[in-house]
């Protein structure tokens, strides 16, 4: 017994240290998250104390350090004709006769919170409300057709049900690489469907081994009786499908919903390949920063983290039912 | 319908019955196709149209999606992917993604098979929050990952260098761009960000193991490694195959951690297989990469590369029924 339960203290320590290592990306990355890109040469780990900004730095420092775009400062100020980058803010202030107060106000957050301000100045808000369409319709619609597709398939009362199942499953061991250049051809050229988040979502239903095996083989569980009894009372086979199949689908839609959800929240070669800046997801948009703003590591960071956050929030709150997905989905295997 | 009703009808006539069971079958037929077709077509139009789209342009000399002036080439691409200037990449590109496969291979038993061992034998409250936290990183995005490893492994701003150097040793220890961190950092993260996954896929090939299997193999005398070598690894070798299937695959066709590793933007030591690709499809249209062959070219890059790897994951997927049946 002694044996025993040394070797589970010895697990439990094992297993804790590896989830503390675990979480010390994470950490790191919401300290960098809130660390200017200025101190990024000194070791942070706790968010550094911002300095205020200083009515004597030049506008045309803070335009290449904290991505003040400087087009937009002179038209907030109300500032006519080239604004030379050298003068100091305080040299604005009276040559433009400006309150000095105003300038104040319109650039300290770009240096308290630079990372923030400055992907959501860059269309951060655009890329989330896209992402949760293109995921949220993703999931429903996915979800749908696969119930319907389980519902004609469960049970494999035919021959070609079986064929039709099977190439569904072929769906996995396709690399998306693979077939990325045709798909684009298909989806510009003949659907039409140049940067629309309707493409990514077509992507992301067409089926495949998940949803098809997930919702086959749990509505093949449903016993035959209650199919049987919508058909003595006459009823059809959308009756069946509406009123006893749907209500069933809870266990099986969390399953599928739980381990799509993060594929499909984090799709980039699709959003890269299908959508123009205007309309990016999320990690589109993030892979977009670290391209424009190469140096500006507080706004890339930043990004990382605001583009993880609200995932990482629905992981916590249903954490329970993703691990028994996973699970299950291991198990079905 | 009433018995009674029913044997008059059989009494009437033979015909009508098989009549009227002909009639239903059509029917029944009927509703299944429209219950199958609206995810089928789509299916068929974006999984597998693609391939027939794909098999003319290798033959062709189609440059980019908007070339109108396209010729018969013959085989001139595939021999060309082969020859200067292209074959310098493609062999650099593909060894890259051999040995980042293969080092990404070891890690989904470094990570999930030594922490499924790990969460099989313990028995604990902690449970649920420890399988929470592995299962983490698994939200995160793939280019999440790539510019996490900038974060840490950057020369001069990497936090990792940083706490090496705070440590004492000078210099720096990594550097996110250098090929070294592509082939071997990166299979460390994807490994650490796969851990849940892959852990939840051998914990449950463990967990279906019968557990009079492993106390009889316990009564023998059998110790722990032994057990683990000649109880639970064959017993999951299904789950293997399943994980083995989604590394090949994986690692093969990894993109988005490269591009938070900089290989759209110039960085030449991650340019691996997928973004050889899609240079050669995309090039010049997006993110300053430039354009360094054809589209044609692209396509044929990707059916030559992968054609092997998807008969490979074809053959697992036959064994791993075959094994899970018996």
């Amino acid at each position: 017994m002694g044996k025993a339960s040394t070797k589970n203290t010895l697990l439990i320590v094992v297993l804790s240290a590896y989830c503390l290592l675990t979480l010390v990306p994470f950490y790191i990355l919401a300290v960098r998250a809130f660390t200017p890109t200025i101190q990024s040469t000194e070791l942070h780990l706790w968010i550094p104390e911002r300095r205020d900004l200083s009515m004597n730095s030049r506008i045309g420092d803070l335009s290449t350090i904290y991505n003040v775009d400087a087009r937009a400062f002179r038209n907030a100020m109300e500032i006519k004709g080239y604004l030379n980058p050298q003068l100091k803010l305080s040299q604005i202030a009276e040559q433009y006769g400006i309150e000095p107060d105003r300038i104040r106000d319109y650039l300290e957050p770009y240096v308290q919170y630079n990372g923030i301000y400055t992907i959501v100045n860059n269309g951060f808000v655009r890329s989330l409300i896209a992402t949760i369409v293109v995921t949220g319709a993703s999931v429903l619609v996915g979800a749908l057709l696969g119930i319907m597709t389980g519902s004609a398939l469960a049970g494999f009362r035919r021959r070609w049900h079986m064929f039709v199942y099977n190439s569904y499953l072929l769906n996995m061991i396709i690399p998306p690489m693979m077939v990325i250049l045709p798909q684009y051809i298909i989806i510009t050229r003949y659907l039409g469907l140049e940067n629309s988040l309707m493409s990514l979502i077509l992507l992301h239903i067409k089926g495949g081994a998940l949803s098809t095996m997930v919702f086959t083989s749990y509505i093949a569980t449903v016993p035959r009786e209650l199919k049987e009894s919508v058909a003595m009372d006459g009823g059809k086979h959308y009756h069946y499908f509406l009123y006893i199949l749907l209500p069933l689908m809870g266990t099986p839609f969390a399953v599928f919903a739980s381990i799509t959800m993060p594929w499909f929240w984090n799709d980039l070669l699709h959003a890269l390949v299908l959508l123009r800046p205007d309309n990016y997801t999320l990690p589109a948009f993030v892979a977009s920063i670290g391209g424009t703003f190469t140096t500006n590591f507080e706004a890339i960071f930043s990004g990382v983290l605001l583009s993880l956050a609200p995932i990482l929030v629905v992981y916590l709150v249903f954490q329970k039912l993703f691990i028994r997905s996973a699970m299950a989905g291991a198990v079905k295997g | 319908m009433k018995p009674s009703e029913s044997s008059a009808r059989v009494a009437s006539s033979e015909g009508t019955r098989t009549q009227a069971a002909r009639a239903r079958s059509r029917r029944e037929f009927l509703t299944d196709l429209i219950y199958i077709a609206p995810q089928y077509v789509i299916y068929i139009g974006l999984q597998l149209l693609p391939f027939a789209i794909a098999l003319p342009i290798i033959f062709t000399d189609q440059v980019d999606f908007l070339d109108q002036d396209v010729n018969w080439v013959g085989f001139d691409n595939i021999a060309s992917l082969f020859q200067a200037p292209l074959d310098d990449r493609l062999y650099q590109a593909l060894r890259r993604t051999v040995i980042f496969s293969v080092v990404n291979y070891l890690m989904v038993f470094l990570f999930g098979f030594l922490l499924a061992l790990a969460m099989f034998e313990l028995v604990s409250k902690l449970k649920g929050i420890f399988f929470t936290i592995i299962y983490m990183p698994w939200m995160l995005s793939g280019i999440g990952v790539g510019l996490i490893m900038v974060m840490l492994f950057s020369t001069d701003t990497g936090s990792f260098n940083l706490i090496v150097s705070e440590l004492g040793a000078d210099g720096n220890a990594f550097d996110a761009k250098s090929e070294t961190t592509a082939l071997f950092v990166l299979p460390f993260m994807y490994g650490w960000k796969a851990a849940g996954f892959n852990m939840a896929l051998f914990l449950g090939g463990l967990l279906a193991i019968p557990t009079e299997t492993i106390e009889s193999a316990r009564m023998d005398g059998a110790g722990y490694w032994k057990r683990v070598w000649y109880i639970y690894l064959p017993q999951i070798v299904p789950s293997i195959i399943i994980a083995t299937i989604f590394s090949i695959i994986n690692s093969f066709g990894i993109f988005d951690e490269l591009v938070g590793l900089g290989a759209l933007a110039g960085n030449q030591n991650a340019e691996f297989m997928s973004i050889f690709i899609y240079q050669l499809g995309f090039g010049s249209a997006t993110m300053g990469g430039a354009k360094i062959g054809t589209l044609a070219q692209g396509i044929t890059a990707s059916l030559v590369i992968f054609l092997p790897l998807v008969f490979l994951a074809f053959w697992l997927n036959r064994l791993q029924k075959k094994m899970s049946y018996h």
